[in-house]
């Protein structure tokens, strides 16, 4: 079986399609379902927290709140939240799902989390504990059938993304190359940005120009 | 004889990953001050580690509970209790450093094995074989500041087991003396469990790049699109003699893959995975990699290269997305 956290990161492909409300409404109804009842005892130190999860650019902006009858999301802006993590929806789907080792999309910068530290960490560690089985949840709510049907639909897609993936990889080798006059500290940063692109995280060219003015500026300082 | 593997288990869902990925035996902490993970939210309240324990049991898979902090004055009963708690849950050791806590476990529960745990910075035979005499421990994890020489050398000169670490974090690597947090904190890991502890860390982002401060030192600055790293002091960047960057510590993890004939041949017992504060994404890719290498080089250690995609995967959910040999290559300075 395909490992789920190798779907997300080329689902954001296909999510990034969507308009913003259609992300909101996913988002949203992933957050309220990972949340069994008998989490709740679990969410019992999160109470009276607010926690506000948002895209880069602010197309998407999500409040949750957690009180003793559960757990409420909003597209209230939640500016005065206590925790604010910001990535792109399929780290957002990622994080709260428990479907990708969190650590890592903090340390690929794919996740950021800002405000009070102590509340993020415990609500990174409550989510870990949850152990939610996506295949098993599709299984309980289309059936298993279906479940299953979709599971291997969203295997082949995988696979066929990830042989794109593989075409582009060896394009950017070639780029790399072709760029051998960069510093290692401008290379280390253009490769960086290409890798996020690369990784579905950026729609277009303009991006990698201002990353690369932007290592240019730095190496000149 | 093949060298068991330890993995890190920081909840359930962890400790069923290190189970079903192929540890042998797995470690965890109770949810307090008293192991040096101790993260908000993190490790298992008495229901879930007499879960895991079940489970691993089950399994033939062995469960060893770190109680591996100093009491506190006046709070010392979360470490007995912790220990009590270990040995009614039918643990299969328990990994404890402070004395005291060694006599505890000796005098109440004599069945129930004793480990020395990386806290206890114990670092030559002899140190090891005082702990046996009057604790009688049955096997020591050595702190990460020794050449694969001079660990070679101990476990000649002790019947003490010997067990290492092989993969993961890395730290200054003076476990049990380190007091660097407690600087900036007023935390330590010897006596809290925890450096940089969370309630003084604070991530900020502007114009892309993004701060980190401990208690509001600045310790580490990120520039767009490079990799960011945990907010520890020891792994900051700082300005001495004209010059920035990692003063103490560059923001590498462990990976001992290349190595594996040298510490098979070593006579260690168990290979320790660092990463209770990690997922069990991390944890399930990490022992599936160890168990692979394992397997291997015990199956033919002449033969035996590691496998460019295991170094890749270890690379790819590490910190700082490289790996070295610490100190078992060179002299620690």
């Amino acid at each position: 079986m395909m490992a789920p956290l190798k779907f997300l990161p080329q689902a954001d492909v296909f999510l990034r399609l969507l308009p913003a409300f259609a992300q909101a409404q996913i988002l949203q109804s992933l957050i309220r379902r990972i949340f069994p009842a008998a989490a709740l005892e679990q969410l019992l130190p999160l109470h009276g927290k607010r926690f506000q999860f948002q895209t880069p650019g602010r197309e998407l902006c999500l409040l949750m709140f957690i009180d003793s009858r559960g757990v409420h999301v909003s597209h209230d802006g939640g500016d005065d939240a206590d925790v604010i993590i910001r990535g792109d929806v399929a780290a957002l789907t990622a994080l709260c799902l428990g479907l990708e080792d969190t650590d890592s999309l903090f340390f690929s910068r794919r996740l950021l989390l800002t405000g009070d530290t102590s509340t993020g960490l415990l609500f990174k560690n409550v989510l870990a504990n949850l152990d939610f089985d996506l295949r098993a949840e599709l299984q309980r709510h289309m059936g298993r059938r279906a479940a299953d049907a979709l599971w291997r639909m969203a295997e082949q897609a995988i696979n066929m993304v990830e042989h794109l993936d593989r075409r582009l990889d060896d394009g950017r080798q070639s780029i790399i190359r072709r760029l051998g006059l960069l510093s290692a500290e401008q290379g280390q940063v253009l490769e960086a940005e290409i890798h996020r692109i690369a990784s579905g995280k950026a729609d277009s060219a303009h991006r990698i120009d201002r990353r690369r003015r932007s290592a240019q500026g730095m190496a000149s300082t | 004889m093949k060298p068991e593997l330890v993995c890190p288990a920081g909840n359930l869902p962890a400790l069923k990953a290190a189970v079903d990925a192929g540890g042998d035996t797995v470690y965890m902490g109770f949810r307090n001050a008293s192991n040096a993970r101790n993260f908000e939210g993190l490790n298992f309240n008495r229901e879930e580690a007499e879960t895991g324990i079940s489970y691993a049991h089950a399994r033939s898979v062995r469960v060893f509970v770190a109680v591996n902090t100093s009491p506190r004055p006046g709070v010392d009963s979360d470490w007995t209790a912790s220990i009590d708690m270990a040995a009614e849950l039918g643990a299969d050791a328990v990994i404890v450093s402070d004395m005291a806590l060694l006599a505890y476990a000796r005098e109440h529960y004599p069945m129930l094995r004793r480990h020395l745990s990386v806290q206890a910075s114990a670092c030559n035979h002899e140190a090891l074989n005082f702990y046996q005499r009057h604790f009688d421990i049955k096997r020591a994890v050595l702190p990460r500041v020794l050449t694969l020489d001079a660990i070679r050398d101990i476990a000649a000169n002790t019947a003490v087991e010997i067990e290492i670490f092989v993969s993961g974090g890395l730290c200054v690597m003076a476990e049990g003396r380190c007091w660097l947090s407690s600087y900036v904190t007023g935390d330590s890991p010897n006596m809290h469990g925890v450096c940089s502890p969370a309630h003084a860390v604070r991530f900020e982002e502007v114009d892309d790049t993004l701060a980190v401060k401990l208690d509001g030192v600045l310790v580490n600055r990120f520039a767009p699109g490079t990799p960011a790293a945990y907010p520890t002091l020891c792994k900051g960047r700082f300005e001495a003699c004209g010059k920035q960057g990692h003063v103490m510590e560059d923001p590498y993890s462990l990976n001992a893959l290349d190595m594996l004939p040298e510490i098979f041949a070593a006579g260690i017992t168990g290979l320790k995975i660092e990463g209770r504060q990690r997922s069990k994404h991390y944890v399930r890719e990490v022992v599936s990699v160890w168990r692979s290498a394992v397997d291997a080089c015990a199956a033919a250690p002449e033969s035996y290269r590691p496998m460019p995609e295991w170094m890749a995967s270890l690379d790819a959910t590490s910190e700082g997305g490289a790996h070295t040999a610490g100190a078992y290559v060179d002299e620690w300075r």
